[in-house]
């Protein structure tokens, strides 16, 4: 056996365990998933062995369906929640920690707790927070005399349940952001800011002309992940209002946090349209590499 | 650092560990029966039931397995409300039970798409002659027997005595006719006070005790068009509409975010509301002083929905006959009386009805007397896309966007192009 | 609220003697010693109140959890009659000492496995050469790119037609090649000296023992990360066993969890102990590794 022959044996040996699980869980379904999205279900006895072959039928249907065009704009709706008040509270708390405090990795580390743990189980914990009547919120809320979300609840008010499930996960997430922001704002020298000062520039141009653009990576990396985060959100959802309280749109019952990855989950798991599915997904595959390609490009340009 | 042998062997240690993980984590799931005709046999059943449900069923298999020895029941609870999702994955996976309890809705999906048993294969059918015609419909499909009924249930008119008497109306003497529902409705109505003479739901099924009433029929004769939007069901549906547009009787229950029909029940916010025997335990524990009566008849007379829970036996279930046994065990006379006395539930087998003791139950003679009457609701395999279908239509009539004559017209459209299969 | 604070919120950071404020010079040295500590105590304000929103989800979760059941909603923030007995309820009479064992068992076996397999193949990535090294490489780097729901479905339909339904196998399987922890891994390995790998060869041993013997006891940090990382997400990993396990004595808490808000929402406090038997020892998992988590969980979002 020659040298050469042995290293990459014995490299690929050191490889092998990982490498089955990659081709076998995560290379192999995504060609798998297409196939199955040129199936349809047909027989519940024989699900797998039994699919028949629709061709881009499930496609077709996909632009026809209501149900997932609305999916879409919820989505996006979520997103436009979700990353602006994700980012700005992740920023705010950066800029609150980035002092020399006593306690402030007590801080530090109370903020970011919440992004370790699970987001359905926080979710559920939500619903009691926003339940009607007696809940704390809404208790809260009529102390001030508003009782708008009395009956309803603050989930099955269909205008507030977005933002309230919006509220939840930011307030669960921002501790990441928080830290990459507190790494970055860290690493700005200080006499970025004395020459500033120097110029007679007060606080807030200060953060405009100098903190602002030299954190513009992370933030522009926030989004990203913000936008695949929403593309993805499902335990929410399940947990808080499995889907949301209907709203009427066009002669449709619609519900109102009902977002893509939601209705994903309920055209497999629920209705077990398994080749419809699989077709949902490969769109939102194509959404997500679509997204991921244009950050690719705009951090291109950041770095000239 | 010196490397002896003593070092390899070491290795040995670690690999017997990944191995015993490995082996370790492909367990965990239980063996499948094997299964045979004769000898012991268990049998495995996922069931539906509330906690009082739950508790007479201990006591009937307790006896069943001691009048049938060697049989053994391994029941397991499934929430009422997301079973079916479970029993989809169980299908997909190959790890249906033997048996499983579905609303009588489910069974047509799964039995056209060659998930069920043929009961008439199994063994013999007599019971069947027993049964409640209306209740054994949910459990045909195509004239073949898929499942044998376990429970049957309709709609009524629950009426709140105490806001009977209020209104100066006779606390024994429930609206018999649409017309006398109308004008009842109005005395009883008070908007001042937040008071309605009705409280109402507004999905398809709820809306059949309506069209039955007036004998609109959902199906054509052979069963391939819908048909709903003919004069007699513009007629019931308009009434529907009616009620909360026209003579505003109805206060909003079927809103979103409205006060739903059995909440507003319990407050006494609606004086009359459609309900069915699972409702009596609550309202008789909030001590709300009702009675029940039957739907107001229209043109055809009195009518109303049918709903239940059917007995499945899968395709996978390796001891059919001993299955088939049990299905028959609970839909016997025997049996059904039970579930009747105790609990106040309709029987499906009509041998039983001879039995009942409506002294403890005086509703069940409303409900049985009801059941004569009632109207199965159509077999479908997708049921459920017709209520997706039917239900934001009749919505629109509701909220006065649409009118009922298009509202119907739009959701039959719908129904037989996507549901049906049927040309235009 | 906080903008007036963010203003000074870019003070020179801990190491530095001075501390220059940046306001109007025109201040005299009294203002300028209580302007400071304004600023400072208006810090800590916001900084506690910001983590009393983001913490005050658990603390009600665990207030509720400690009601008696009659209470649930009750406004007290410490009840006043405190009791166990919710835990020891849904431990021992609705299954999640079960559920809670189950976690565990996930949880561990596959951090266990996955950090075993991401170390064998980040050591061959960072010592060793091979064929198509460059290639693999990016191959895999591509496959971050890919959303999670996106896997879903084919992986249900694989683990389901292999049969692995209701096994711990089929839990822990699919997650056990971490491209993430891969790269992790290997950016550390690759600092180890190669010398000292050389030097041991020399000494006759073989490759595993190099492995075992050098390169684990020198990555012992970077294993244990990434232990803890995988951990945390097997432990709060709930669609995934939600689809695999239909068989209650295979469920995970926050599987057995949303199994039992099905079945009994009213329980509210109840529920609120089973969540808490979710979050709490993460919680406390977290508290002792806080450097470690965190580092960890933003390292590779800072290369981006």
């Amino acid at each position: 056996m020659t040298i050469k022959l042995r290293e990459n044996l014995v490299a690929y040996a050191f490889l092998a365990p990982f490498l089955v699980i990659f081709l076998a869980f995560l290379f192999y379904p995504i060609f798998y998933s297409l196939y199955l999205s040129f199936h349809r279900v047909t027989d519940l006895y024989d699900v797998f062995g039994a699919m028949q072959f629709v061709g881009l039928d499930n496609f077709g249907k996909m632009l026809h369906d209501g149900q997932f065009w609305w999916s879409l704009l919820m989505t996006l709706y979520y997103a436009g929640l979700v990353i602006p008040l994700g980012i700005i509270t992740s920023l705010i708390l950066a800029l609150l920690l980035n002092n020399r405090l006593p306690f402030r990795s007590l801080f530090r580390s109370a903020y970011f707790m919440p992004y370790v743990l699970d987001m359905f189980v926080v979710g559920l914990v939500w619903v009691l927070i926003y339940s009607p009547h007696f809940g704390v919120l809404n208790r809260l809320f009529t102390l001030f005399g508003i009782d708008t979300f009395l009956e309803s609840g603050f989930l099955g008010n269909p205008y507030s349940a977005m933002p309230a499930v919006a509220l939840a996960n930011v307030l669960k997430g921002s501790g990441f952001g928080m830290v990459l922001y507190l790494a970055a704002l860290s690493n700005i020298s200080p006499s970025l800011y004395e020459a500033a000062a120097i110029d007679g520039a007060g606080g807030w141009q200060r953060f405009r002309a100098i903190t602002f653009p030299l954190l513009k990576p992370i933030t522009l990396f926030l989004i990203v992940i913000g936008v695949i985060t929403a593309l993805n959100a499902f335990a929410e959802i399940y947990a808080m209002t499995e889907g949301g309280p209907n709203v009427e749109v066009g002669g449709r019952a619609l519900g109102a946090t009902w977002v893509t990855g939601y209705y994903l989950f309920r055209t497999f798991y629920v209705s077990l349209k398994l080749g419809y599915a699989a077709a949902i997904s490969y769109v939102l595959l194509i959404f997500t590499l679509i997204i991921s390609v244009i950050n690719m490009r705009l951090f291109r340009t950041e770095e000239r | 650092m010196n490397f002896s042998k003593f070092d390899r062997s070491r290795l040995i240690p670690v690999l017997f560990l990944c191995a015993a993980i490995a082996a370790a984590l492909s367990c965990g799931g239980g063996q499948k029966e094997t299964g045979e005709e004769t000898g012991p046999v268990t049998l495995t059943y996922w069931q539906t039931y509330n906690d009082d449900e739950n508790a007479l069923f201990a006591e009937l298999i307790e006896e069943y397995q001691a009048t049938h020895p060697g049989v053994t029941i391994q029941t397991t609870r499934l929430p009422f409300m997301g079973a079916e999702p479970k029993i989809l994955t169980a299908l997909a996976t190959r790890t249906t039970p033997d048996i499983a309890r579905v609303d009588g809705s489910f069974v047509p999906k799964l039995a056209t798409r060659n998930a069920l048993m043929n009961l008439d294969e199994i063994g013999p059918g007599d019971i069947k002659q027993d049964l409640h015609p209306v209740a054994l419909s949910s459990c045909l499909v195509g004239g073949v027997t898929y499942a044998l009924p376990e429970q049957v249930n309709g709609l009524c008119l629950f009426y709140n005595k105490d806001l009977f008497r209020r209104a100066g109306l006779d606390p024994e003497v429930p609206p018999e006719t649409w017309d006398e529902f109308i004008a009842m409705g109005k005395k009883l109505t008070d908007q001042e006070a937040g008071v309605f003479g009705f409280g109402m739901r507004n999905s398809l099924w709820w809306t059949f005790p309506f069209f039955n009433t007036y004998g609109a029929h959902f199906l054509n004769e052979d069963g391939t068009r819908c048909v709903l939007n003919g004069p007699q069901g513009v007629e019931a549906f308009q009434l529907k509409v009616d009620l909360y547009r026209k003579y505003k009787i109805e206060g909003g229950g079927w809103r979103a975010g409205g006060v739903r029909d059995d909440m507003g029940f319990q407050n006494g916010k609606y004086a009359m509301i459609f309900s069915g025997p699972w409702a009596v335990k609550t309202l008789q524990a909030a001590e709300i002083d009702f009675g029940v009566g039957l739907i107001p008849r229209g043109p055809v007379g009195t009518s109303t929905n049918v709903g239940g829970n059917d007995l499945v036996i899968f395709r996978s279930c390796q001891i059919p006959r001993a299955a088939l046994e049990f299905l028959t065990f609970m839909a016997s006379e025997q049996v059904q009386t039970r579930w009747a006395n105790r609990l106040g539930q309709i029987p499906v087998n009509i041998r039983a009805e001879k039995h009942l003791d409506f002294g403890k139950h005086p509703y069940l003679k409303v409900f049985v007397e009801q059941m004569k009457t009632a109207i199965p609701r159509p077999s479908i395999a997708d049921y459920d896309e017709l209520e997706n279908i039917m239900n934001p239509e009749m919505q629109a009539a509701l909220d006065g966007t649409k009118s009922v004559q298009k509202a119907l017209d739009d959701a039959v459209r719908r129904i037989n192009r996507e549901v049906l299969g049927a040309a235009d | 609220m906080t903008k007036g604070a963010g203003g000074t919120g870019r003070r020179i950071k801990a190491g530095q003697g001075t501390r220059k404020t940046y306001t109007s010079p025109s201040k005299s040295r009294g203002a300028h010693l209580s302007g400071r500590h304004l600023r400072a105590m208006l810090l800590y304000i916001s900084l506690i109140l910001g983590a009393v929103v983001v913490l005050f989800p658990f603390f009600w979760m665990i207030t509720t959890a400690l009601k008696q059941p009659g209470q649930a909603y009750s406004l007290q923030l410490l009840p006043d009659r405190p009791t166990l007995d919710n835990f020891r309820r849904i431990l021992a009479d609705y299954g999640f000492a079960r559920y809670f064992l189950n976690s565990i068992i996930v949880a561990t076996s596959a951090a266990f496995l996955a950090t075993l397999f991401a170390a064998l193949a980040a050591y061959a990535f960072a010592k060793k050469r091979f064929l198509f090294k460059r290639q693999l490489f990016l191959f895999l780097l591509a496959s971050l790119m890919i959303p999670g729901m996106m896997y879903m479905v084919p992986q249900f339909a694989i683990v389901s037609q292999l049969g692995l339904m209701n096994t711990y196998a089929a839990m822990v399987l699919p997650h056990l090649a971490n491209v993430f922890g891969l790269f992790l891994m290997k950016q550390f390995m690759e600092s180890i000296p190669s010398s000292l790998l050389d030097s041991s060869r020399i000494d006759g041993a073989s490759e595993l023992q190099v492995f075992r013997h050098i390169v684990v006891p020198l990555s012992l940090p970077v294993i244990a990360t990434l232990f803890l990382l995988t951990f945390q997400f097997h432990w709060g990993n709930f669609l995934w066993q939600l689809i695999v396990t239909n068989k209650e004595s295979l469920y995970t808490v926050p599987v057995g969890l949303a199994m039992f808000r099905d079945a009994h929402e009213e329980l509210v406090t109840l529920k609120m102990a089973g969540a808490a038997i979710s979050i709490i020892p993460i919680g406390i998992l977290f508290f002792f590794t806080q450097r470690l988590f965190i580092e960890g969980m933003t390292k590779g979002a800072v290369k981006g």
